[in-house]
């Protein structure tokens, strides 16, 4: 092209791009008339020029030191990286210094984004917390290269944990002295204090999702401050360009936000993106390498990590485990919060037993069949890693966590004090705390929210009078307000029978209680070696008698299932049935009860010695209701109830079926629901972790000989919204 | 357009030569240095890398009592993004024959070149693009080079050139449509 032409050329494209897009067309037509190769030209480079990132990857913020932004004037530069510049600045009206971070301005896309960015960071603002670098303010500042969204927070002196690494690797660095056990601890003890930090956050509903070395910066004095709260996903926004590469690391992503599912990402997140920041920290190298951004991803969700011992041999065994629990692949596996996380890691520092286990070879050996299926499925998730992260950022909403609200009341009456309020997580199948429980407030308190997953919310007096609240808390579920009986002696209809399972609890990995949730068939991996806290259980399956009467003292409606005048007819002395969980749940409460656990029934069951059967391990020596069935076929609610009254027999008979303890019917007669969740066993794979079911245990009148033997169990779909005819329950209570 | 300086020019004489391979070898070295602290994906922060080279040969230059090879910082902005061009066009070509640098270095590089393709498609075509529009017009594709290459703001591209920071956008709105014309709209 002739010089000429070109100038001419951009002289027209230049005056053209001022016009609105339909008037384009017609200025050019007027203006070369008589150039068709210079209209033709001009046309062209005009179906060209949009705006988007391309050629724009390099053009961050302009260095901008001296210049004033708002009420803060930059001072130096003090590092950058793909999500803005840091400057130490001078905040004018308060004549303090601050740090202050510029997004580069071509992520200042749209609207909607800086709006999200802005509720985000104020989000991030709202947590005060020594461990968190503060976020003062969050403004714009316009000028002739555009507008720029900058936030200010705390000048924190220090470096962050990614230059501690390198300097460790140099013999240097401010933690312990040279690697050994000093550096174990000041590892461990720096880890332990951002997972406090990251407690604080998420009670506050606040979830980092960017957790990596560079976000946390170590004091002179060694205390980790993390920094970025609740931006990293909006400065990552407009960063992703739909190839194979994420702008950022990824080393530090959390399999399911690799995977990008929905609503899967919570405080659990952090844990395990902490965790893999202790990986580095000990072994001074990343669990998962690639050469790509798409390989480590897919890493992350198919393959374990280098295993810590073959990496880094001279870690000690407990931090080891602890890193490994933090970094399990099922966000259920891991710690359940950032919490319990401190808490074990503080364990190791007191030198005192931690609560992390290795998994068990059995369960190593579950995980490798269902990792099978998960590669193939890793496999084609890879060709659509980028469109999912790109779904991931837009999914990831602010954490929504149900708040909880309770009220305590005395059962006979009586004015009451204040009622504290504790909270623990439990293993959702065994029932276990994961943790140590902690103090989430007072009735009169603005609620709490506990986190996701099942949680024993226990409500104490000042006399010591208490009840516990098994609640399954989950993503975006509903707020709950929660109310308390205190009653101060068992309800006179309960009968109960004490456990206090040996060894206590922690005492010996080895020799817990042996459990398996699947019935006869006995699939060995299924069975696994559980801690189970001192609890009582009702020698009776509650009857319809005892129903009846708490209907009428409390005034709770009439059962669903109930729709038929026929149950009506049903004697007292019968085992109550087609009640929900829901309904069974709520009978236990108003007597200060609750629902056992699926492994309760079973230790109960079985005893220490493990018994097939309640009465021993000779099928011949006791019996249960599990024989003679008859039915009354058809399938209406008369025809099931016939059924029922055929084959059911009254809670407190049998006794040659007891357990040695006394109880009835734990085998046969009705099943009983449980507060034990479970994923069903055809989808046991991680994939499908959130997917759960109540278990309900016990076998029933309708099984027949091939259910009986324990444990006998049944999966009940999750929240059990219909009762069954062959479903009862009976209630248990913790002990001290 | 009057508001334009008289346009300046940064020949290759020999003492430039010179100056480039110092401020190539420099960046080279940089660049290896900090990617390989970097995990794979990791951007190239070209702004941070240019800016250190300056002030580290600066400073070498300041100590041996020697005044500063280039005019002005500008000179050497435009001197530095072409080197940065060189270093990932170079890898990127060597990536295509069986010349391999060394595995730190590789991986490094090969994650940087893989950056600036995610915003402008193959780097050897964008290489060649920006051939054809020097031709054309040179001050625009040494535009393209700095802001795209250097990391140069604007406004420091726009004086490192001679230019209005008004002219400099200008240029390059109408840069990008054209390179991205010639590329088949990537």
């Amino acid at each position: 092209m002739s010089p000429d032409r070109w100038t001419r050329v951009k002289q027209l494209f230049d005056q053209a791009v001022e016009l609105p897009d339909g008037e384009r067309q017609a200025f050019l037509e007027g203006e070369c008339a008589a150039e068709p190769e210079v209209l033709a030209e001009v046309l062209e480079l005009l179906a060209s020029d949009r705006e988007d990132d391309f050629l724009e990857h390099a053009k961050v913020a302009p260095s901008a030191v001296g210049q004033l932004f708002g009420d803060y004037r930059l001072l130096e530069e003090l590092g950058s990286g793909g999500t803005g510049i840091v400057y130490r600045a001078l905040q004018v009206s308060l004549d303090r210094e601050v740090a202050i971070k510029v997004m580069p301005h071509h992520f200042a896309l749209s609207e909607q984004r800086v709006k999200r960015f802005v509720r985000e960071a104020k989000a991030a603002a709202g947590l005060r917390h020594t461990g968190i670098v503060q976020v003062f303010e969050v403004g714009s500042h316009e000028d002739s290269t555009g507008s720029h969204h900058y936030f200010s927070m705390e000048l924190v002196p220090g470096h962050d944990l990614a230059r501690e690494i390198e300097l460790q690797l140099a013999g240097g660095g401010i933690l312990g002295g040279g690697r050994g056990e000093l550096y174990f601890r000041a590892v461990a003890a720096v880890v332990m204090s951002c997972a406090e930090s990251l407690a604080h956050a998420h009670d506050a509903g606040v979830v980092h999702r960017d957790i990596k070395p560079n976000n946390i910066i170590l004091e002179p004095d060694a205390r980790p401050r993390i920094v970025d709260f609740g931006l990293a996903k909006d400065e990552r926004l407009g960063s992703i360009t739909i190839t194979d590469k994420v702008e950022g690391t990824p080393h530090y992503m959390s399999p399911e936000q690799a995977r990008a599912v929905k609503g899967k990402v919570d405080a659990r997140t952090d844990v395990y993106s902490l965790g893999v920041v202790l990986y580095e920290l000990l072994a001074f190298t990343k669990p998962f390498s690639g050469r790509t951004s798409k390989e480590v991803i897919d890493k992350i969700i198919v393959r374990d990590p280098k295993p810590l011992a073959k990496v880094a041999g001279d870690v000690p065994r407990d931090l080891r485990v602890i890193c490994g629990k933090a970094m399990e692949k099922r966000a259920s596996d891991r710690y359940a919060s950032a919490a319990e996380f401190a808490a074990d890691l503080g364990r190791y520092l007191r030198k005192e037993p931690i609560l992390a286990r290795r998994p068990s070879p059995l369960r190593l050996l579950a995980r490798k069949a269902g990792r099978n299926r998960a590669v193939t499925a890793g496999v084609t998730a890879g060709a659509a890693t980028v469109l999912a992260v790109l779904a991931f950022q837009s999914y990831q909403e602010r954490m929504s966590l149900p708040l909880v609200r309770l009220t305590a009341e005395l059962a006979e009456g009586g004015a009451l004090g204040s009622v504290r309020i504790s909270v623990v997580q439990l293993d959702e199948y065994t029932g276990e705390p994961l943790g140590e429980s902690r103090e989430v407030g007072a009735t009169a308190g603005d609620g709490f929210r506990p986190g996701t997953g099942t949680w024993r919310i226990r409500a104490e007096s000042d006399e010591g009078i208490r009840q516990d609240l098994i609640r399954n808390i989950r993503w975006e579920g509903p707020d709950l307000e929660l109310g308390v009986r205190l009653w101060t002696g068992l309800p006179e209809q309960h009968e109960m029978v004490e456990f206090r399972p040996e060894p206590a609890p922690w005492e010996n990995e080895q020799e817990g209680i042996l459990v398996g949730y699947t019935n006869a068939a006995g699939d060995p991996d299924r069975e696994r070696v559980i801690h189970l806290a001192p609890f009582a259980l009702d020698v009776h399956e509650v009857s319809f008698g005892q129903y009846r009467r708490y209907l009428k003292e409390s005034g709770a409606p009439r059962p669903a299932g109930w729709s038929s005048e026929v149950v009506d007819s049903i004697p007292d002395e019968l085992p109550v049935m087609l009640v929900t969980l829901k309904e069974a749940r709520a009978y236990a409460e108003w007597y200060g009860l609750r629902l056992p656990f699926s492994t309760e029934l079973e230790y109960a069951g079985r005893g220490p010695s493990f018994a097939r059967y309640p009465w021993g391990p000779d099928p011949e020596g006791g019996s249960a209701n599990i024989e003679g069935y008859e039915s009354v076929p058809g399938l209406d609610l008369a025809d099931k109830v016939a059924t029922y009254l055929l084959n059911v027999e009254p809670v407190d008979s049998r006794p040659e079926g007891d357990t040695p303890t006394g109880l009835h019917h734990m085998l046969g007669n009705v099943a009983e629901l449980t507060e034990s969740l479970v994923a069903p066993p055809d989808l046991m794979d991680w994939q499908s972790a959130e997917v759960k079911y109540s278990v309900v245990a016990g076998g029933t009148y309708t099984h027949g000989r091939r259910g009986g033997i324990l444990p006998s169990m049944e999966i009940l779909d999750f929240g059990g919204t219909l009762g069954s005819v062959s479903f009862g329950f009976r209630c248990a209570r913790s002990l001290e | 357009m009057q508001d334009e300086q008289p346009e300046t020019t940064h020949e290759p004489d020999l003492a430039s030569e010179e100056l480039f391979a110092s401020v190539y070898d420099e960046l080279h070295g940089l660049a290896r240095r900090q990617m390989s602290r970097q995990s794979a994906g990791h951007t190239l922060q070209a702004t941070a890398l240019v800016n250190e080279v300056y002030l580290k040969l600066s400073s070498r230059m300041k100590l041996a009592g020697e005044a500063a090879a280039w005019d002005s910082r500008e000179h050497f902005l435009g001197l530095a993004s072409r080197a940065m061009r060189s270093i990932l066009v170079d890898h990127a070509r060597k990536k295509g024959s069986q010349k391999r640098n060394a595995e730190g270095e590789r991986v490094a590089l090969d994650s940087a070149v893989n950056v600036v393709e995610a915003s402008a498609g193959d780097i050897l075509a964008l290489d060649d693009a920006l051939e054809l529009l020097a031709k054309t017009d040179r001050r625009m594709a040494s535009l393209v080079e700095l802001c795209f290459f250097g990391g140069c703001s604007m406004e420091d591209a726009a004086k490192s050139l001679g230019m209005s920071t008004r002219t400099a956008q200008r240029e390059w709105r109408l840069a990008k449509a054209k390179l991205r014309k010639e590329l088949g709209d990537v």
